[in-house]
């Protein structure tokens, strides 16, 4: 009786955490410092676009605005002037979703296609091809331009919508092939045989099988490219012309307007405008993101 | 009802080479099994007869018919893998009509067949599952009914049941023998490690090392009388054993001798002219029987135990003789003790020698 005692004695269940060790003060604490850092500028950009000139002059740069005003959001989408077009940055917005809806598409189909032939097709010179592809993914673009240049203008698409499309499709092969790549070599062997035996040709094993299982990877690729090409200044400067300039070029050249005076509220909320896309799609996508990432990456 | 014939086969990977020059003749209606460790080729030579791989010589007939250059889905064949492979992303019902809707049948045709081989294999009530929600034996049945519904000649099964745990494996081993029984006019072509799977589902076993099928021969055949070393010890379990001595022939006596032992042969029968004096000997242990026979030219012993290993149904003893091991399996239980010393026996006619020069039996 007494020996059944005793053993009764001391801890029982679950294991007590203790919230305030020092561990988690200094992983929190941390933490919190670094997203203060990156979300102070955030804060000072809505605030002063939110403000009147006026106040703005004031010079409190932290302090949120005494008499909000949605004006600057309003001039900057469809009033401020770039080179001879007053119609704000409405057109910029309009150019760039034009090329990015026919960019993505692209460029993630054909892509997804060429990982999934890499890696399931095995033909002749297929590793010579990849690997070309993958040494492209190392150049730098700069050392490009000038030879897209003459390309483009050879084939008559300078300076026009499709030949920043083709732009955005040629560069965006690397990677996104390698991504999917990765992703359809961790597929097994066996389940493209199966779909061999059971009469499935190249596309019907891509369209019925393959397609369906890659879905979180295409989210990734549509992710990355969106906010890729959406974010784009140097293609979009050197290949379009001024009418079909993208946003990221309109938005620097009203920035950078030298004439006049600096009118930081619209300035701030042009760039909060062109920047809003891609925080939606990652605020939307977080969670598939991620798991997109380490499904591509982790099984390759 | 099909044949299949491989011939002059030969695949490599790179410089290495998987098969050289194999032949192989399956009957119409046969169940064979390619039985062999992994690495031997077995799958290989299952996926040439698919049409999976490109091989650099040889030629594969299925139903007398040229299907060398024939694409896997003209082939009339039906493949069951390992890992099921089943399409994750469709149900069950999906999956087992992919095939039908890829030859693009009628929707009643499809439905009929679904339902057919979901019936034979008791599927129905998983139909409109994913993959993902069925355990393995359900799995399995529904990558086999995929090669069902397909009304294919020949069934091309690569180990099946590997992925599956024991009792499942066993239970589904039964099901795939009535399954052939009922198919009688189906051809089933079968690739297993497993020796047991192999006894009991062959009609012909083809044991394969390196590529090269080493005896091709009905399951009792194989286990009796192996053709040579690799095979006998490959068989059986526990394995085979094998003791390495010598052929004395004295007054057209021929006698087998190791340390401390003679073992009469005038039992056993020869399939080779002897040519050699150093052979090895090959005994089963379920053949070695405890007590005294005799039955002239049936070997008695004392043995002395080692170890026990009692395994419920049977037990193995692991003993030595002259400094020899011997493995013993004794039917049922028994209370032999380590240190015990036991008579044993066996009949030299249920044995079987090897040369040592070429491991062929004689």
């Amino acid at each position: 009786m007494d020996k059944s005692n005793s053993l009764d004695d001391g801890p029982r269940g679950t294991k007590p955490h203790r919230a305030l060790t020092r561990r988690n003060i200094l992983v929190y604490g941390t933490l919190t410092i670094v997203s203060i850092y990156y979300l102070l500028p955030l804060y000072v950009m809505i605030v002063t676009s939110l403000k009147g000139m006026p106040e703005i002059r004031w010079g409190h740069l932290l302090a949120p605005p005494l008499e909000i005003t949605f004006q600057p959001w309003v001039k900057a989408w469809s009033q401020v002037c770039t080179g001879l077009n007053c119609d704000g940055l409405s057109r910029g917005f309009g150019n760039s979703v034009r090329i990015l809806i026919p960019s993505t598409i692209l460029s993630i189909f054909i892509a997804s296609v060429n990982g999934y032939a890499l890696s399931k097709w095995r033909f002749k010179g297929s590793e010579l091809i990849f690997t070309v592809l993958i040494i492209g993914a190392f150049i730098p673009y700069q050392t490009m331009l000038y030879p897209v240049v003459i390309i483009l203008r050879e084939i008559g698409l300078m300076g026009s919508l499709w030949g920043l499309v083709l732009v955005h499709t040629v560069f965006g092969m690397p990677i996104l092939t390698l991504i999917f790549r990765n992703f359809f070599a961790s597929i097994p062997q066996e389940l493209h045989n199966a779909a061999r035996v059971d009469g499935a040709g190249f596309w019907g094993i891509y369209f019925h099988i393959m397609l369906p299982m890659a879905v979180p990877v295409f989210v990734v690729a549509t992710i990355l490219q969106v906010t890729g090409i959406w974010n784009d200044f140097l293609f979009g400067v050197v290949y379009t012309e001024p009418a079909d300039y993208p946003m990221t070029v309109q938005l620097n050249n009203i920035v950078n307007a030298v004439q006049g005076v600096k009118e930081y509220n619209v300035n701030m909320a042009a760039t909060l405008i062109s920047g809003l896309l891609p925080l939606t799609v990652y605020f939307l996508s977080g969670k598939l993101f991620v798991r997109g990432l380490t499904s591509a990456s982790i099984k390759g | 009802m099909a044949s299949v014939s491989v011939r002059d086969l030969t695949v490599r990977f790179g410089a290495e080479s998987i098969l050289e020059s194999l032949n192989l003749d399956i009957k119409a209606g046969e169940f064979l099994v390619l039985l062999g460790a992994s690495g031997c080729g077995k799958s290989t030579l299952l996926n040439c007869i698919a049409g999976l791989v490109d091989f650099e010589d040889g030629q594969i007939f299925i139903n007398e018919q040229n299907v060398t250059w024939s694409e896997p889905k003209d082939r009339g064949v039906g493949m069951v893998f390992q890992s099921f492979a089943l399409y994750p992303s469709m149900t069950v019902e999906k999956n087992l009509s992919f095939s039908l809707r890829n030859a693009r049948l009628s929707k009643s045709d499809i439905n009929a067949r679904v339902r057919r081989a979901s019936k034979i294999l008791r599927i129905e009530k998983l139909l409109l599952r994913k993959p993902s929600q069925l355990s393995g034996g359900q799995r399995q049945r529904v990558a086999i009914g995929r090669a069902l519904v397909r009304d294919v000649n020949v069934f091309l099964l690569d180990e099946p049941l590997s992925n599956l745990d024991a009792k499942l494996r066993a239970e589904l081993r039964v099901e795939l023998n009535r399954l052939h029984k009922r198919l009688e006019k189906t051809t089933m072509v079968y690739v297993t490690h497993d020796q047991i799977e192999a006894m009991t589902l062959a009609d012909r076993i083809a044991v394969m090392r390196d590529g090269i099928i080493q005896q091709l021969d009905s399951p009792i055949t194989v286990y009796n009388v192996p053709v040579n070393r690799y095979v006998a010890e490959f068989i059986g379990s526990p394995s085979i054993n094998m003791i390495g001595g010598v052929i004395d022939n004295q007054a057209n006596q021929l006698t087998f001798q190791t340390r401390g032992i003679t073992v009469d042969l005038s039992r056993y029968v020869f399939s080779h002219k002897v040519r050699t004096t150093s052979v090895t000997l090959g005994v089963r242990p379920e053949h070695i029987h405890v007590g005294e026979s005799r039955v002239p030219g049936v070997f008695n012993c004392r043995i002395f135990v080692d170890l026990v290993e009692p395994m419920g149904s049977d037990t193995l003893i692991w003993a030595t003789v002259f400094g020899n091991t011997l493995r013993v399996r004794l039917n049922g239980q028994s209370d032999v003790q380590p240190g015990d010393a036991l008579s044993v026996y066996f009949d030299p006619a249920n044995t079987s020698l090897f040369a040592n020069d070429t491991n062929l039996r004689l």
